[in-house]
Parts: C-alpha cells; sequence; structure tokens
C-alpha cells in the first residue's frame, strides 16, 4: 500500500487498537476466521445455547468471506469480503465474548455502528471485489467448522500482511 | 451443424472467461479513472482493482469470489433445429463443467427459503431472443449479488419528467452507497413492463461500453447522470474520489399508456460476461 502503513499482529488487544484513524492503512499478520450469514447464524445460536464455540472470540478478527474452492498448488482460491450489513444483527453476542475486529465491506446499519463503539470492536475494509489479489496475503487456511456450508464454512487463516483500512475506530 | 457438444465446450470456456478475464472495455474504464483520480487511497483501489483483474487473468484465479450467478443471454439464428430444451441443458452443463474445472465458488442453493441444497451454479437464468444471422450467439454474464440485491424496480406516473427520473437513481445511489462495490456500471430499463424493464436494465450493464445510445436525448441523460452521480463522491470502494460510476446505459422500450415502469440494474466494478456464437 502506498499510504504509510501501521504493521499489527494478532491477537487483536484493545491498545493495539485505540489509537488508530478513520481510513488508516494498516497491514495485518496472524489469524483471521472467516464467517459470513449462516456461519454467523449458527454461532449466535451456539452462543444462545451455552454450547462450546469452533474457536476463541476473544481477541479475535472475523473476516466476511466465503472464499472460492482452492486450485491445486494455491493456499485459498479468490477471498475478497462480502457485504457487511448482513451480518449486522448478529453482533452482539460476538462482541461480549470479545471479538476485537469484523473486516468487511460497504456502510453499515446506525445499530451496528452503536455497538462496535459500545463494545470497543474495530471495523476494517479491504480491497473490495479484489479477491484474488488478495490471496497473495494468505498463508495457509484450515477448515474449523460447518464443512456442509461449502463456502460458507468457518475457516482459520494465516494472514501476513494483509492490507485493511479503517472505517469504524474505538 | 452445430452440436451440443460444441455448444457445451463454448459456454465452459465462456463462464470460465467471465470469470478469469475483466472485459477490455472495463478495464480502459478504471484505467482512465485511476488516472484521473486525485484522492491517494481511491487512486489506490482503482489500481488495485487493475492489479487484481492481471493477477485473475494470470494465475486463473477468479476475478472475485463471488464468481456469480450465471445469467445467459441467448440468441437463437437461423438453421438451428436442435430443440431448446437440449440447448439450454447443453449451456447449463458447460456451466456446471466451467463450475468444477475453474474452481468456482458453488454460489446457488436450491431452497431459497430453508438456505439448504448447494448447486453449481445451475439453474441458468436465461434471455432468449432471435437474431437474423445462421447460428447462435451467446453473452454469458457471472453477475455477483452484492450488487444484483440492490436491483431496483419502480412505477413512475406515465407523464414523469426526466429530472424525476434524474432524482429517482440518484437517490438510489445515495441509499445503496458503498455497499455493491463501486464503481458502479448503472443499467436504466425504461417501459415495457415490470420483467421487460429488468431485462433492459440488466442488459444496459453488458452493453453499457460497447454501444452509443442512438437516441440524443437519453445521452444527454446518461451523461447528467454519470456527472451527478460522480458529484455524490462515494467513490471507488467506497473511499471518497470522483469515480462512484463508471458508466450510465439507458434503454427503452415501448409501455403501456397508464404505466412508465423504470427498472435499475447495477453492476459492480467487476463487470464479467464473455461472448461467443456458434455457426
Amino acid at each position: 500500500m502506498k499510504e504509510k502503513i501501521k504493521r499489527l499482529t494478532t491477537p487483536l488487544s484493545l491498545d493495539k487498537i485505540l489509537k488508530l484513524s478513520y481510513r488508516e492503512c494498516v497491514a495485518l499478520s496472524g489469524i483471521i476466521y472467516t464467517a459470513r450469514d449462516q456461519a454467523h447464524k449458527r454461532l449466535v445460536d451456539l452462543i444462545i445455547k451455552n454450547k462450546p464455540l469452533p474457536f476463541m472470540l476473544n481477541g479475535s478478527v472475523i473476516y466476511y468471506c466465503g472464499p472460492t474452492p482452492t486450485p491445486p498448488g494455491e493456499v485459498i482460491g479468490s477471498c475478497g469480503p462480502t457485504s457487511s450489513y448482513r451480518l449486522d444483527n448478529y453482533l452482539e453476542p460476538l462482541f461480549k465474548r470479545g471479538l476485537r475486529a469484523t473486516i468487511g465491506k460497504g456502510e453499515r446499519s446506525a445499530e451496528a455502528y452503536q455497538l462496535h463503539k459500545k463494545y470497543k470492536v474495530i471495523y476494517f475494509t479491504t480491497w473490495a471485489g479484489c479477491g484474488a489479489y488478495l490471496s497473495q496475503f494468505v498463508k495457509a487456511k484450515k477448515l474449523i467448522a460447518f464443512p456442509e456450508l461449502g463456502p460458507e464454512a468457518i475457516y482459520q487463516l494465516e494472514v501476513e500482511n494483509f492490507p485493511l483500512i479503517v472505517l469504524y475506530c474505538v | 451443424m452445430i452440436s451440443l457438444k460444441a455448444i457445451r465446450k463454448l459456454c465452459s470456456a465462456l463462464y470460465l472467461k467471465a470469470n478469469f478475464c475483466l472485459p477490455q472495455p472495463v478495464l480502459k474504464a478504471l484505467r482512465a479513472a485511476s488516472l484521473k483520480e486525485s484522492d491517494p487511497l481511491a487512486r489506490e483501489a482503482l489500481e488495485t482493482i487493475i492489479k487484481n483483474a492481471q493477477l485473475a487473468f494470470c494465475k486463473k484465479l477468479p476475478i472475485c469470489q463471488d464468481t456469480g450467478m450465471a445469467v445467459v443471454f441467448l440468441d437463437l439464428g437461423r438453421g438451428i433445429k436442435i430443440p431448446l430444451a437440449q440447448i439450454k441443458n447443453a449451456v447449463e452443463n458447460g456451466i456446471k463443467e466451467a463450475t468444477l474445472k475453474g474452481y468456482l465458488r458453488h454460489s446457488l442453493i436450491a431452497d431459497p427459503i430453508r438456505r439448504k441444497d448447494i448447486l453449481p451454479n445451475i439453474p441458468a437464468f436465461f434471455h432468449i431472443n432471435s437474431y437474423a444471422n445462421k447460428g447462435l450467439r451467446l453473452t454469458i454474464m457471472a453477475k455477483g449479488c452484492g450488487a444484483e440485491n440492490w436491483t431496483l424496480l419502480t412505477f413512475l406516473k406515465p407523464h414523469s419528467a426526466q429530472l424525476e427520473i434524474k432524482e429517482l437513481v440518484i437517490q438510489h445511489i445515495k441509499n445503496v452507497k458503498d455497499k455493491a462495490c463501486p464503481p458502479y456500471i448503472i443499467g436504466i430499463g425504461i417501459g415495457g413492463n415490470a420483467d421487460y424493464a429488468l431485462y433492459l436494465a440488466r442488459k444496459a450493464t453488458i452493453t453499457a461500453f460497447s454501444s452509443r445510445n442512438s437516441e440524443e436525448k437519453l445521452k444527454d441523460l446518461e451523461k447528467k447522470l454519470l456527472n451527478e452521480i460522480n458529484a455524490l463522491s462515494i467513490g471507488a470502494l467506497g473511499l471518497g474520489g470522483k469515480f462512484t460510476a463508471l458508466a450510465v446505459k439507458i434503454l427503452t422500450a415501448p409501455t403501456h399508456i397508464a404505466s412508465m415502469p423504470l427498472a435499475i440494474s447495477l453492476s459492480c466494478h467487476a463487470l464479467r460476461y464473455a461472448k461467443g456464437y456458434l455457426k
């Protein structure tokens, strides 16, 4: 990225993200989890029923993404973000469990904005519609939950210098 | 003599091409925009979109992870003796083959209410017409649903002025804002009936760069709309700047004296389609 970039690694504690400002560019390394519509519904169901979750939410980063199948020789297929507003109704239970960052694209509801502020969760975007380009920053991929959901399964991604832009600071 | 095998092979190639190769007119418009954009972050967005297209082409990775619903514009010309049902089947087999061979995402589900049963991007969604030449002609579009979810159909009062059309379109873009991945290619259909207006709007997106509008009045309205939409400064990927839209195209059709349907079809910046023919 040509803009000055701050490098961050997961897990994301509050002090790591406190000084980030709107439109600031970040290069993130570490672990992020993909989850979109169906996976969010299931995660919230598990929380409501007090059942164990497939990954630790505290300090974690969720990336709204359903990647294409991985071709031979690649780590991941095309993996850009999906529209964030569709996940707005699933936020509070995840935030209460310590989710620290969401990565998606596009404007969200006023309620989503308020919740991000209330729970001090940062909302990032990345280069939307650039799934081939973004696949370069994923170094490993592991299926961790809901394989029957196909592209909507939860994947653990190990990323290196994944480009992010701050949309909601904390 | 056209064979079903040839139809299947052509459609497999076209659906792969649609997903891996951004059409030249779209790339040209993106390049021109990136040279004119003065906001550094918006310019970087446009440059990344172009880099993404180049990488997708070289590595045969999908341009976008939403490899779309397959929309097929099928024109049947003279001398076609194969039953339509078989032609459609061959087209869909080609799309399924491309989905599997090209590692495209299975983005369709059979049950829209219970959200179950993932499908390999078939059934396709056909628009079938006739045309004067011999053989058949196809445009296959990979339509991502981030933008599809913002399709609009409305009915204006029959004597609505151009100003009302303009206000409606601009208000819609204000509502969508950055949720459908700008810069947009905006197709508008005016006239026909409900589904025909929507068809016109969708067709307008894939012909937005290829044919100039023959009607002066429409050209003028398209230009005004493009300027006023870009003045909203939503910009590339919602990051501000000059390019909320790359093109606006309007197609019209005769309509009922009591009606003025207006449809808006948005394409995101990854406007993906491929054309082919068989003689």
